[in-house]
């Protein structure tokens, strides 16, 4: 898995947007806590999650990506999707997860949503 | 690593044997797509049918005791399905008897427990357990073809 950080200034928002390459498993998943979590305790609050290259995820990756809502919510920021492949969304919309954190078809769509709910 | 392949008309089998350790869950997944490609499942099925595996495998790394070091897979290709089996050598295990979490519960769960499970019985089509004391558990994972896909393999 490789992972790449940008940081954008949005309105009056400071947004962080990590691009994730590769599988998000048991094995690998603890590689992105890490950056998120360094970045949560600099006081990041809105996160855009780039999955445009991201294959495949396991119950470890979506509990990552659900404690990082939580925490950022809770921070009155957020966590939103973009770039999701077709099959993996489909799974995030079996299990579920489409209920809670919102998937964007861009960059753009997300700031957007960030404007609108935080 | 071990692999080893059999094939007789309508049935073939692989096994793939992998260290205990979660390095080696992106192993599995290559060789769940990789056959579940070739019967004609699609790639929402394949992604399906990698999680299992995935988290069945999973399962044995952060629950088995004692440490058995590898786990091996069984896939057999039929005409209409997909035979997963997942073994190790550890003591009585199976997660099935665990009680199986509602999305909602898991969703309000401060631990986030339980989804693991969740995929399990929702991604495959058949899902058993079976343990003996001299060879350990088996989780038997069964996914069907869908009539489309199983017309195309004929």
């Amino acid at each position: 898995m490789k992972l790449s950080i940008e940081k954008l200034q949005a309105n009056d928002k400071s947004v962080q947007i990590v691009k994730v390459d590769g599988y998000l498993d048991a094995h690998t998943f603890p590689g992105l806590e890490r950056v998120l979590q360094k970045l949560m305790n600099e006081g990041e609050r809105h996160i855009i999650l780039d999955f445009a290259t991201l294959d495949y995820i396991s119950s470890a990756g979506l509990g990552l990506l659900l404690g990082v809502q939580r925490l950022t919510s809770q921070q009155m920021g957020g966590l939103k999707i973009i770039n999701m492949q077709e099959p993996v969304h489909r799974v995030f919309d079996v299990l579920g997860f489409s209920r809670v954190i919102e998937v964007c078809a861009s960059r753009d769509a997300a700031i957007e949503a960030f404007r609108r709910t935080t | 690593m071990v692999f080893a392949m059999s094939s007789e008309p309508g049935k073939s089998s692989v096994v793939v044997e992998v260290p205990e350790h979660p390095a080696y869950l992106s192993v599995v997944r290559q060789a769940v797509a990789s056959i579940a490609r070739q019967m004609g499942f699609d790639d929402v099925e394949i992604l399906q049918l990698q999680m299992a595996a995935d988290e069945a495998c999973s399962n044995v790394m952060e629950h088995g005791r004692p440490k058995s070091g590898k786990i091996k897979l069984k896939f057999q290709a039929l005409p209409d399905k997909l035979v997963m089996q997942v073994r190790d050598r550890c003591g009585r295990f199976s997660p099935l008897e665990r009680g199986l979490p509602d999305l909602d519960s898991y969703f309000r769960s401060p631990t986030g427990r339980g989804l693991g499970l969740v995929i399990l019985r929702n991604f495959v089509d058949e899902i058993r357990h079976s343990y003996r004391p001299n060879s350990g558990n088996t989780l038997s994972l069964t996914k069907y073809l869908s009539g489309e896909e199983k017309k195309e393999r004929r």
